[in-house]
């Protein structure tokens, strides 16, 4: 098997992964939140945001996965379905929201309650005017900008805090975001590691702090 | 000759009573500091230069200017007027969430106005902040029977009407806006209108027991 074939099939195996594992990975999380809910009677409201990035993320693999391995390619054009620079995709809304609710838990450890809803309302204004416009371009300097703020800041407040969960989600940003701008077979890799990682992170083994300081 | 004259004639009530309430916003804010009230300072402020550029254009002296697209100089005053109208609705319910969504919201309607001269996102934010801050501030002056918070809820109802009407009637509309609102924060409704009668039978009462 030439080095050519073994990547073709390893990004294979990672679209059936990310489709099967990333919705399995979420509904773990909200297991795991539903039990805490039961236990202590409170809801860990960062363990809800993580929820949702993981099905924010799901979503947008969901799409992929269907566009590139199913007939729905017969149904969509790829700019609809898939990653899109230029214009609205099903992709794009659910990695819109994902940096959103990246910087959402950005806000909510640092304990910024005028900032909480922020990234949402400037998602929600850019759908808008994207919808009202057409103009989309906005909307990435958003996601490009937005994902490295949310990486800066959960590496930032995972050690501030000592709060595993932070710097889980900045690994995992910072890995899935590297799919995003390096192609070929470093991006293949890439695209492997965030799935093996993400599997760690919504297992709860991931915990390099094992003591967690209260400020 | 006559028509400008008389629009500039009401035009110029409307500031002396801009004026007049400012000024008894301003003896609050000096008492409690509270940080509505310099808001609310700010927004009267932003309703005076409006109606000062509105004087500058019945006499042809308007400073005409556009940046980008579409983006006049009553665009900025309706802007801050609009985002201002949200900022205190949200600070008196203390929805700090909400805080920031004035100035994100109007971020947007100005580029969508440099850009693309999009004036619907500009009629959509003014409709939404007429009618949300008029609900909400009517509710509360209403439960807490606070005349200013009350006024301040109509008169944000009965300016939003006036400023989508042109010539005598919108004028006229909004001098009768300004006395509401001037009502509100003199005092006037407390004393008059909004009567709470249980705080009425407390001090009745503390009066009572003073003369025993």
């Amino acid at each position: 098997m030439s080095f050519e074939e073994f990547r073709a099939l390893l990004g294979i195996t990672n679209n059936y992964l990310e489709a099967i594992l990333m919705p399995i990975m979420t509904i773990l999380i909200f297991i795991k939140l539903r039990r805490e809910k039961r236990e202590t009677g409170e809801i860990n409201y960062v363990r809800a945001i993580i929820g949702v990035v993981f099905a924010c993320f799901s979503w947008m693999l969901i799409w992929e996965f269907l566009y590139n391995r199913t007939p729905v390619q017969m149904l969509f054009t790829e700019n609809i379905v898939t990653f899109s620079e230029t214009s609205w995709s099903f992709y794009n809304i659910g990695l819109s929201l994902t940096v959103a609710f990246g910087l959402v838990i950005v806000m909510y450890i640092n304990r910024r309650e005028s900032l909480y809803y922020v990234p949402l309302f400037v998602v929600g204004g850019m759908w808008l005017y994207y919808i009202a416009t057409g103009y989309y371009e906005m909307m990435m300097y958003f996601i490009y900008i937005g994902a490295l703020m949310a990486i800066l800041f959960l590496i930032y407040t995972g050690f501030r805090y000592k709060d595993n969960g932070s710097l889980g989600m900045a690994i995992f940003f910072l890995l899935a975001v590297s799919v995003l701008l390096i192609d070929g077979p470093i991006g293949t890799f890439m695209n492997s590691s965030y799935i093996i990682f993400g599997v760690i992170f919504s297992l709860g083994v991931f915990k390099p702090f094992k003591e967690v300081v209260k400020e | 000759m006559i028509d400008v004259i008389t629009n500039v004639v009401l035009e110029g009530i409307v500031i002396f009573l801009t004026i007049l309430t400012g000024k008894a916003i301003f003896k609050v804010w000096k008492s409690n500091k509270n940080r509505v009230n310099a808001m609310m300072i700010i927004y009267i402020l932003f309703l005076a230069i409006g109606s000062i550029t509105r004087i500058q254009e019945f006499m042809g002296l308007s400073i005409d200017f556009t940046i980008g697209a579409g983006f006049q100089i009553y665009h900025i005053f309706g802007i801050l007027i609009i985002g201002f109208q949200f900022a205190f609705t949200f600070y008196i319910k203390e929805w700090k969430r909400f805080y920031y969504f004035p100035l994100v919201m109007s971020i947007f309607v100005a580029t969508g106005l440099i850009q693309y001269d999009f004036q619907y996102f500009f009629i959509a934010f003014a409709l939404l902040s007429t009618f949300i801050p008029f609900a909400l501030l009517l509710y509360i002056g209403i439960k807490n029977r606070n005349g200013v918070v009350f006024m301040l809820a109509v008169f944000i109802l009965v300016n939003g009407i006036a400023l989508n009407i042109r010539g005598l009637v919108g004028i006229i509309i909004r001098i009768v806006a300004m006395v509401i609102l001037f009502a509100g924060t003199s005092g006037f409704v407390d004393k008059y209108l909004l009567i709470d009668k249980k705080e009425k039978l407390r001090l009745q009462n503390v009066w009572i027991s003073k003369i025993m």
